[in-house]
């Protein structure tokens, strides 16, 4: 060892078998530690579980609008229907739809032969692309006449290389570049409704074109035939469907909102003795701590905060990320009643057993400095500022939308103080809250609906589910005191605009 | 706890068996609160961070390879707990004295008869820095350079710091053995 000499020479090993004796009723201590320890990390488990399982959801709910762009994107004009809805789609459509087309598209005499397979070349590879023409499954002549007696013999690739031979319906095909052809047609249907077989939704998807149909289901809705042979989305509004049109075309594929809201919470605490607390043994000595924390167990302590807040996000066709931004106040006051519990229910209330009975404050050795009495209330005033960051998955029904999602907020608590409210409803007392913990993180869970009330204005009812990850007091003090609770909230939101890309 | 299989015992531990951790806990317990006491003048928080070093122990016996010696391995915890407990407080604070550092010597007849509590009273008197960097070089045998990491400072900090330290415990030994000769006589 360097600089040993002398004094360490002497001193080195006297302390190497040193043993000292803990006080009694330590190992419980230890016990009830690694009791809560394991219970923060097994809640902490679950909560990472439900986020990932939440996250995955809305994933699989993103992901198959992309899927779709990419896998008709090559096929731009001989669009191949496999999937058994777009078959029955034909076969359900073409009826109806034949007596329209009788009417204003000239019939053509004979059907063309089907095409034979060359050596090594497949269903899919033999169909001819006819960019010329925006192919509309909605042709009587599309199904071949054997098919008629029984189509589930035919396979649905030959169905649509049949589709990819009829003549051309009366939908005229863009003869411009695909980005402009996509903007003017758009602009077109904005200023068209309703949608019918003459006045369709898009035919493009993304990077290409496809079927109507196609169209349709990308955006999450079915096709409805009417009485009159008129095709019209099923569940979907015209204007929703616009707006998709043009998030559809625009250049980010997003646009932007803004809006104004404010939560309703039925706010509930849960408590717990703080594992990590260094607390002083002379001040809360005894069993003062476990039976002060059981009897705040016991109350069912309930009251309602409403937290304000601006919301800016950015919302694509089938998720939103949103962000929020505001203050709110938490009044946690416990009503002093003794020398025996009694159970309030007006806001925020806890009884506390003997707290603030004159005759029971020296042997609880609590030291507050004021003196109450019963009938009074004290507590914590906590005044919060918060941020909080979400992502919420979108179902269009019609012109409302529902969205489920998830959102984690930071609150950092600003000037929150202790008081003493007496029984006229005075202020008597009021201190900084001491042991306060400035930086509570808070998880939320909300199943939003929105409605529609103009082009760029909705407004949104959402339940929410809030729990608190982080006590309002810091690591000092012996209470873990966390908020719960079940809420609503209204919002009202403006959406920007989207602007059509070239 | 020297005739139990130390290995029965974690293994028993990790299936939260209450008689296998009870008899860890008693033998575990005095050796780390022997410990802690030396770097804290407060015994009660000396206490809170022995426990808060069980809790550690029980809940991360899972991460015990065997590769080491378990008690070490405890203590290593314990020390750890102590210093995070020191620093949080921000009670590392060191002294810039900067006078004339002065050589107390001792004779082996002299150290030989000041007894563990003795030394502890001594170590009382010092400031938290210099309390803890005598405990890391001088009792739990750490270098200069192993002490600088642990607490972030430069190892000439801990080298000027340590003699500063040394100095002070010198004096206070002093007088308490002078004290006890006066007694004595």
């Amino acid at each position: 060892m360097e600089e040993k000499d002398n004094i360490e020479d002497y001193l080195g090993g006297k302390f190497n078998d040193f043993e000292v004796e803990p006080l009694s009723g330590s190992f419980n201590a230890v016990m009830d530690k690694v009791t809560a320890a394991k219970e923060k990390k097994r809640r902490g488990i679950y909560l990472w579980a439900g986020s990932g399982i939440a996250a995955l959801v809305l994933l699989y709910l993103a992901l198959p609008l992309n899927e779709n762009i990419a896998s008709t994107s090559p096929d731009i004009g001989k669009k191949i229907l496999s999937s058994s809805e777009s078959d029955s789609y034909i076969i359900e459509s073409k009826t109806a739809i034949s007596i329209e087309r009788e009417k204003s598209v000239p019939k053509k005499q004979s059907t063309p032969e089907p095409q034979k397979l060359k050596a090594g070349q497949t269903e899919f590879e033999k169909q001819e692309p006819q960019p010329e023409q925006f192919p509309v499954a909605t042709s009587h002549e599309a199904l071949p006449k054997n098919t008629e007696k029984d189509p589930s013999q035919l396979p649905a690739a030959s169905i649509a290389v049949k589709e990819t031979e009829k003549e051309p319906t009366t939908i005229a095909a863009p003869e411009e570049t695909q980005p402009e052809a996509l903007t003017s047609f758009v602009q077109q249907k904005e200023n068209s409704s309703p949608l019918d077989v003459s006045n369709p939704p898009s035919p493009f998807n993304g990077s290409g074109m496809s079927l109507k149909a196609d169209v349709l289901e990308n955006i999450g809705f079915g096709v409805q035939l009417t009485a009159n042979g008129n095709l019209k989305p099923s569940l979907f509004d015209p204007k929703i469907e616009k707006d998709l049109l043009r998030l559809q075309s625009s250049r980010f594929k997003a646009r932007f909102f803004i809006g104004i809201g404010c939560q309703a919470i039925m706010m509930g605490q849960t408590y717990a003795l703080n594992s990590t607390a260094n607390t002083d043994p002379i001040k809360y000595s005894g069993d003062f701590k476990s039976s002060y924390v059981e009897n705040r167990r016991r109350q069912s302590s309930r009251g309602t905060s409403m937290i304000p807040g601006l919301i800016v996000g950015l919302g694509m066709q089938r998720f939103e990320i949103r962000a929020t931004f505001g203050a709110f106040q938490i009044r946690d006051y416990e009503i002093i009643s003794y020398p025996e519990d009694s159970l309030s229910t007006t806001g925020f209330t806890n009884t506390v057993t003997s707290l603030g009975n004159p005759t029971a404050q020296n042997s609880q050795n609590i030291t507050y400095t004021t003196h109450l009495y019963e009938g009074e209330k004290c507590g914590n005033i906590f005044n919060y500022v918060y941020g909080s960051l979400g992502i919420n998955a979108i179902f269009r029904f019609y012109n409302f939308q529902l969205k489920p999602g998830i959102a984690l907020s930071y609150n950092h608590a600003v000037n929150s103080s202790y008081a003493v409210v007496n029984t006229e409803g005075y202020q008597k007392y009021k201190n900084s809250t001491s042991y306060l913990n400035k930086n509570v993180y808070s998880f939320s869970l909300r199943c939003g609906v929105s409605k529609r009330l103009s082009r760029l204005i909705e407004m949104q009812v959402s339940p929410v589910y809030m729990i608190s990850l982080s006590s309002v007091f810091d690591e000092r003090y012996f209470l873990s005191q966390r908020f719960n609770g079940f809420g609503i909230e209204g919002a009202l939101i403006y959406k920007f605009p989207v602007k059509l890309g070239k | 706890m020297l005739s139990v299989n130390v290995t029965e015992i974690i293994n028993k531990c990790k299936k939260s068996d209450r008689q296998a951790q009870v008899v860890l806990y008693n033998w575990l317990a005095p050796k780390l609160l022997g410990l802690c006491v030396r770097y804290f003048k407060d015994r009660s928080e000396a206490e809170d961070v022995m426990q808060d070093a069980l809790v550690k122990i029980f809940m991360s016996l899972d991460k015990y390879t065997y590769d080491s010696n378990f008690e070490a391995w405890c203590k290593r915890v314990a020390l750890n707990c102590a210093l995070n407990q020191l620093k949080i407080k921000n009670r590392m604070l060191f002294d810039r004295d900067l006078r004339k550092i002065e050589n107390i010597e001792f004779n082996e007849a002299e150290v030989g008869a000041v007894s563990q509590q003795q030394i502890l009273a001594c170590l009382d008197e010092l400031p938290d820095g210099y309390r803890t960097i005598v405990n890391l070089f001088l009792f739990d045998g750490f270098s200069h350079k192993d002490i600088s990491e642990k607490l972030g400072i430069s190892e000439s900090t801990s080298r000027s710091q340590y003699s500063r330290a040394r100095q002070q415990l010198s004096k206070a030994l002093k007088e308490k053995i002078n004290n006890s000769e006066t007694k004595l006589a």
